[in-house]
């Protein structure tokens, strides 16, 4: 699979990169939990370095240095996940950039890849795995499977016409956060300890009980469009709520996400500094440089590893593991 | 009462959600990546049986029931009630068959079985998860019919209906996966 993912973007033109595995300045982003390590020095001083969770940082600034289209496929650690039936501490990503690309235009690249991954296993998977992907855009998801409209709830709480920059934005989200409050306890679902959570997590809570085990699997299916207010680095549609951004599922499990990139400098700048675990001491390397030189582009990263269990037919990871690590027995 | 994580729950744990009890039958943990991580559960309910599926966030705070375990010893059932005793104290009770009609399959009269408690009520019967029975009723097998695969059913003597290879006849003994009800092997004593 993965020779024939390389001779695809080879015969397309994208550069292929090798990127290192440690970082002293992950992407900030506060929901992924990072391994740490130190670099010792000659002199017995140390500091702390991190394996990347993603190598989109590198990605990005070798965009923004004058590269063409390019991609990578390489490991990718995420501490504090459960090792269950489709997550793993350490897996393998695709992950590639089309300059001058849109969103959509990746979602082209993304079907020929399945095709791709299907082709290298001799996979006997049908319809539901290398079917034609269908396109979904959040908006409709919820009228079919929430029950209401998720544009009204942005649009009466004004977050249509403003940006995370905005003035107005930490209002706005409170009331939206008040329309999905009020949307949960309508169903009469546990409210944890509602009053205290974001937008975005409110929006989560309605999405995974609702939405994404309602999703009809029996093709791949987009889920395109989503609401601007999750911290992402995604650009925003002008003049609407929505995020240039689709999500990818094979027979339910999440395999791939895809991002039209943001370039404005003041909004990636809003994003590390409220994504950053220190937030009073942002570092603001990445974005200048990012956004001093990126140009229009989208990026989007694969789940490899859930991409070839899932074009095999198997219904979960155990099948790769070659040498499984499992908290039991290090314990 | 204890509070529980979320994200702590496993498979088996007893869980009160509003104001019902519950076990855990599944657990899923879902990281929408760009956000917190939750958890999604299938609970299923102690008194009727009913399957609830919730969504907490990791961090949430649940209410696990403390629950005591008792030895008893399986009595007879009466087509609405099975009937226990306390093997330490002898006293006799009844659990209602309607939230755990599976038991019935798998249960000897006179054999031991832990039991759930909570406030003078069972909540649940620990099941083994594989059990032998004796097959009470096979059909012959057709002569001639050697196809490899072919499957039959037969009839334990709990009264469980089970799909087993053709080889199988009356009075054997055969393992069963008391989760899924489904054929393992046959049992040679």
């Amino acid at each position: 699979m993965y020779r024939g993912i390389r001779d695809f973007f080879d015969r397309c033109g994208y550069l292929e990169v090798d990127t290192p595995l440690l970082t002293d300045s992950p992407i900030p982003e506060s929901h992924i939990e990072l391994f740490q390590t130190r670099r010792i020095q000659p002199d017995g001083t140390s500091y702390p370095l991190y394996l990347i969770p993603s190598p989109e940082i590198w990605l990005k600034m070798a965009l923004a240095s004058g590269s063409s289209s390019l991609f990578q496929i390489g490991r990718c650690f995420r501490n504090g996940e459960q090792m269950d039936k489709w997550h793993r501490n350490e897996f393998t990503m695709l992950e590639w950039y089309g300059v001058d690309k849109t969103a959509g235009d990746n979602l082209i690249v993304m079907q020929e890849i399945i095709e791709v991954a299907a082709g290298s296993v001799n996979s006997e998977a049908g319809e539901e795995v290398s079917g034609v992907i269908r396109k979904i855009s959040m908006e409709e998801a919820f009228r079919e499977f929430a029950g209401f409209s998720l544009e009204s709830a942005l649009e009466e709480s004004g977050l249509s016409e403003i940006n995370r920059a905005s003035s107005g934005y930490p209002s706005a989200l409170a009331e939206v956060s008040d329309i999905f409050r009020n949307r949960l306890k309508e169903k009469k679902l546990p409210t944890g300890e509602m009053e205290k959570e974001s937008a975005a997590d409110l929006f989560h809570r309605i999405f995974l009980t609702f939405v994404e085990e309602a999703l009809p699997a029996d093709r791949p299916l987009a889920i395109t469009h989503w609401p601007a207010f999750i911290p992402t680095l995604a650009r925003n549609i002008p003049e609407t709520p929505w995020a240039d951004r689709w999500e990818l599922y094979i027979r339910g499990v999440e395999v791939a996400n895809c991002y039209g990139e943001e370039t404005d400098e003041k909004l990636l700048k809003k994003y590390w500094e409220d994504e950053s675990p220190d937030k009073t001491n942002p570092d603001f390397r990445w974005p200048q440089l990012i956004a001093g030189g990126m140009p229009p582009c989208s990026g989007t990263a694969v789940g490899l590893d859930r991409l070839l269990a899932l074009v095999r037919g198997d219904n979960n990871l155990k099948g790769l593991d070659l040498f499984p690590i499992h908290d039991s027995m290090l314990r | 009462m204890g509070m529980i994580k979320a994200g702590a729950i496993a498979k088996g744990t007893y869980l009160l959600e509003k104001n019902e009890p519950f076990v855990v039958a599944e657990r899923e943990f879902v990281n929408p990546g760009k956000g917190s991580a939750f958890v999604r559960l299938k609970l299923k309910n102690l008194r009727s049986a009913a399957v609830l599926k919730v969504t907490h966030k990791s961090q949430d705070n649940c209410e696990e029931i403390d629950v005591d375990e008792v030895e008893s010893q399986f009595l007879y059932s009466d087509g609405t009630n099975y009937h226990f005793m306390d093997s330490t104290t002898f006293d006799q009770f009844e659990v209602p068959m309607k939230a755990h009609e599976n038991a019935q399959y798998y249960m000897l009269e006179g054999e031991t079985f832990k039991l759930t408690r909570w406030n003078e009520e069972t909540l649940d019967i620990r099941l083994p998860p594989k059990k032998d029975l004796l097959v009470a009723e096979a059909e012959e097998a057709v002569k001639g019919d050697t196809v490899t695969g072919a499957t039959k059913y037969v009839i334990t003597e709990t009264n469980l209906k089970v799909k087993v290879p053709i080889f199988i006849k009356q009075g054997e003994k055969i393992r069963v996966n008391v989760e899924s009800g489904e054929y393992q092997e046959r049992i040679n004593d």
